[in-house]
């Protein structure tokens, strides 16, 4: 690390954790979750001269969720993709199902996936990556007014799927 | 206070307010049975999320990523980025396959184009069947004239 910027490698190594649980809470399974990653980490070198040290967290939380945005963009345009993974991606296949963690984490996994991305983000943001309101405004690029709203209105619809599956009791 | 939206509720948790917006809260709270039913609605879908587990990456993506990474020092980091949306090649690909399909069944067909020598199909014909007087036979004489190659 030179001049409190670090290189990829220190990045993926000391917060590839980080990253990847955000991008996981984020796309709700392991695939898109490990593209998101890798597309971050190609991001976050190539944005690498212009970090401004600080919050590095609150950086690489930016960096994934733009790339998450960009790929939902990317599948509303083209909402079939009928043609196979590419074939000389050498990254390993998910887990298998009996990988997947138990308990509840499933059903509020499944809950939190199903909240439009609007009220997902910052939900995620501030739940599992624990950045501040302005954090989460300056990373999704609207007022921190629509963030309080969004994570409000994000809890409350997120509540009531849980209810609706019986994991939540009135 | 009655100007307080219940969204506030959400910042209060999350400890977003200052002091005087948290009194209002309190205040708020301690006369509104509904705001205090919000509040433990938010709060245990907050606690539902954060208490969540850390999810680990599989077995073997790091070592991967380090590579497809390394790789993009030697090659355009576009590239890298390209390389893992291969989906264009494959449809240019069928592209050019569908394109050669169709040129083969326009094409082809064309090629032989079959110019029998109806003349001389005919001479023999005559030579070998004058005595029968079938029609064929009876044209032989008339074969040049009609412009038949031979």
């Amino acid at each position: 690390m030179a001049d409190g910027i670090p290189t990829w490698e220190e990045v993926a190594r000391e917060h590839g954790r980080f990253l990847y649980n955000v991008a996981y809470r984020l796309a709700g399974n392991d695939d898109d979750a490990q593209d998101l990653v890798q597309e971050a980490l190609i991001r976050v070198r190539r944005g690498l001269e212009r970090y401004e040290p600080g919050s590095l967290e609150g950086w690489l939380a930016r960096i994934v969720t733009n790339v998450f945005l960009d790929e939902a963009r990317r599948r509303k345009r083209r909402p079939t993709d009928a043609l196979p993974d590419d074939p000389g991606r050498v990254l390993p296949p998910a887990p298998a199902a009996d990988a997947v963690p138990t308990g509840l984490s499933d059903e509020v996994q499944r809950a939190l996936t199903g909240l439009p991305d609007d009220f997902r983000i910052p939900v995620v943001l501030c739940d599992v990556s624990d950045l501040s309101y302005e954090q989460i405004a300056d990373a999704t690029g609207v007022p921190i007014g629509t963030v309080r709203s969004r994570i409000h209105r994000g809890r409350r619809m997120l509540r009531a799927s849980l209810l609706a599956d019986g994991v939540m009791g009135p | 206070m009655s100007d307080l939206a219940p969204d506030v509720l959400s910042a209060y948790l999350d400890g977003e307010l200052s002091e005087a917006e948290r009194a209002l809260v309190e205040a708020r709270l301690s006369e509104s049975a509904a705001w205090r039913e919000e509040l433990d609605e938010v709060r245990a879908a907050r606690a539902a999320v954060r208490g969540l587990p850390v999810r680990e990456a599989p077995d073997g993506f790091w070592d991967a990523v380090h590579s497809e990474l390394a790789m993009a020092e030697v090659v355009p980091i576009t590239a890298v980025a390209e390389r893992r949306r291969r989906r264009p090649l494959v449809w240019l690909a069928a592209g050019v396959a569908a394109a050669a399909a169709i040129v083969a069944v326009i094409v082809i067909p064309q090629r032989s184009q079959v110019a029998p020598n109806v003349a001389a199909v005919i001479a023999q014909h005559g030579a070998h069947s004058a005595e029968a007087g079938d029609p064929v036979s009876l044209l032989a004489p008339v074969g040049p004239l009609a412009g038949f190659r031979r």
